[in-house]
């Protein structure tokens, strides 16, 4: 009995601090990979009829991969997001077809995104004009920052450190090089705001009373 | 024969291999690289060829040394390309148009407009979903930002983002003068808001309570502007 209540005290300790939090991540995160672009980057589509299954594999493989995973999140077919490591994505969020995430993003929860999106988190250094770009490396990386409830449309394109706020639409092939504020509207090559969602936030109402 | 042949190793084979920067890409960078210096009109060394890059029969294609084509790439017709020179993914070259002088005749019957190659210089850096159009020339050094659409040639070291590309400054315009850096990376540090860095220390999901901070921040700021 008392080697029982030992053997009990003692392994959950070992098995969920020793190896399920420190080596069973690792060990999960590699496997995933490994099944993800092999495998279930490649299954169709979650939209087309009789795939649910295709979006239900994805889902959990992309579980173990990213470092915070909600429920009901949809990653879509050929996207494409390193080892996942740095994604954090909350509930009933989507990742879109053929988009691809380098580095550090923090996806709310609702978010939609259409296709080919692409999330940039480092730039090339180019200060100096005597060596070639090539050389010069990379502008250490900056987090992009995505809020609830976000609609983002296909083919935009997000530059390092931008934050999206709660509610914010970005239209289709938007580049976002600046932070969107709540509730906002942006379109264009830069994007932007054109309106906004809560009438109390526009600003052109009010110049146009004044 | 030999072109036919390799053309169908590139198309039917090499162009579905994964991307270069997964580990144990080097080997499918090698083998994209083998074919396509063999394709290429002019080829240097260390050439990158991302993965579903499309370029016809490239046989008008001259690349120079350390260059890359970027990832589901494509490119029609003659093109000239430097060395040292970056592009990002899904980038586009069109060195033709479509003849539309004509009212009578459908669009697609007029054929096209004579062929008119797009030089890229040496050290260029082309940011995705760029689109050049026919007859470009980008210039020493210079950078095209992302999503830009380049209609009209780029002078040396010149700095050009937007649809139509507009340029907003020159990489060795601060060079002569005092130091640029300095101001830039303030002005860098200012674009970037405390939110963003709350979240990134933090590593995890914006809560709603963040998003409230947020939405109450961005309040003041319309109201600092109603001011």
């Amino acid at each position: 009995m008392a080697a029982k209540t030992d053997l009990t005290g003692f392994r959950p300790s070992f098995i969920e601090k020793g190896i399920s939090m420190r080596v069973f991540p690792l060990v999960n995160g590699a496997v995933c990979c490994v099944l993800y672009y092999c495998f279930a980057k490649w299954l169709p589509p979650s939209y087309l009829p009789a795939c649910g299954w295709a979006k239900w594999m994805r889902y959990q493989v992309c579980r173990h991969m990213f470092s915070r995973c909600g429920k009901n999140v949809t990653v879509e077919r050929k996207a494409t997001f390193r080892s996942g490591r740095e994604i954090t994505i909350g509930d009933n969020s989507g990742i879109g077809e053929n988009c691809r995430l380098s580095g550090p993003v923090h996806i709310g929860s609702d978010v939609m995104m259409g296709p080919n999106c692409i999330f940039w988190t480092r730039d090339h250094a180019f200060s100096r004009t005597d060596i070639p770009m090539t050389r010069q490396g990379f502008e250490p990386p900056r987090p992009i920052t995505i809020g609830n409830d976000v609609w983002i449309g296909c083919n935009c394109i997000f530059h390092p450190g931008v934050t999206i706020g709660e509610g914010a639409v970005l239209g289709y092939g938007s580049v976002i090089t600046e932070d969107v504020p709540a509730w906002a509207v942006v379109v264009g090559n830069p994007a932007r705001v054109v309106q906004y969602r809560k009438e109390n936030l526009e600003p052109c109402k009010e110049t146009l009373n004044v | 024969m030999k072109r036919l042949v390799l053309c169908t190793l590139y198309y039917g084979f090499a162009r579905w291999l994964p991307v270069s920067h997964v580990p144990g890409g080097a080997a499918f960078k090698w083998i994209r690289y083998q074919i396509c210096r063999r394709l290429f009109a002019e080829c240097g060394k260390n050439v990158n060829v991302e993965s579903g890059a499309a370029f016809h029969s490239g046989r008008h294609i001259s690349i120079g040394d350390h260059s890359g084509i970027g990832k589901n790439a494509l490119i029609e017709g003659p093109v000239k390309i430097g060395c040292n020179v970056m592009m990002g993914p899904n980038v586009t070259i069109w060195t033709r148009n479509h003849a539309f002088d004509r009212l009578d005749v459908p669009m697609c019957e007029q054929g096209f407009l004579g062929d008119q190659p797009v030089e890229i210089g040496d050290d260029v850096w082309i940011g995705s979903h760029v689109i050049i159009l026919p007859g470009v020339k980008l210039g020493k050094g210079c950078i095209i930002g992302a999503g830009a659409v380049v209609p009209k040639s780029i002078p040396e070291y010149g700095v050009a983002v937007g649809n139509p590309a507009k340029i907003v400054k020159y990489r060795n315009a601060g060079k002569t003068e005092t130091k640029k850096t300095e101001p830039e990376s303030a002005a860098r540090e200012r674009r970037q808001p405390p939110y963003s860095g709350v979240i990134s220390q933090q590593g995890r999901v914006p809560t709603d309570k963040d998003m409230n901070e947020q939405s109450e921040l961005s309040k003041k700021k319309q109201e600092e502007i109603r001011r």
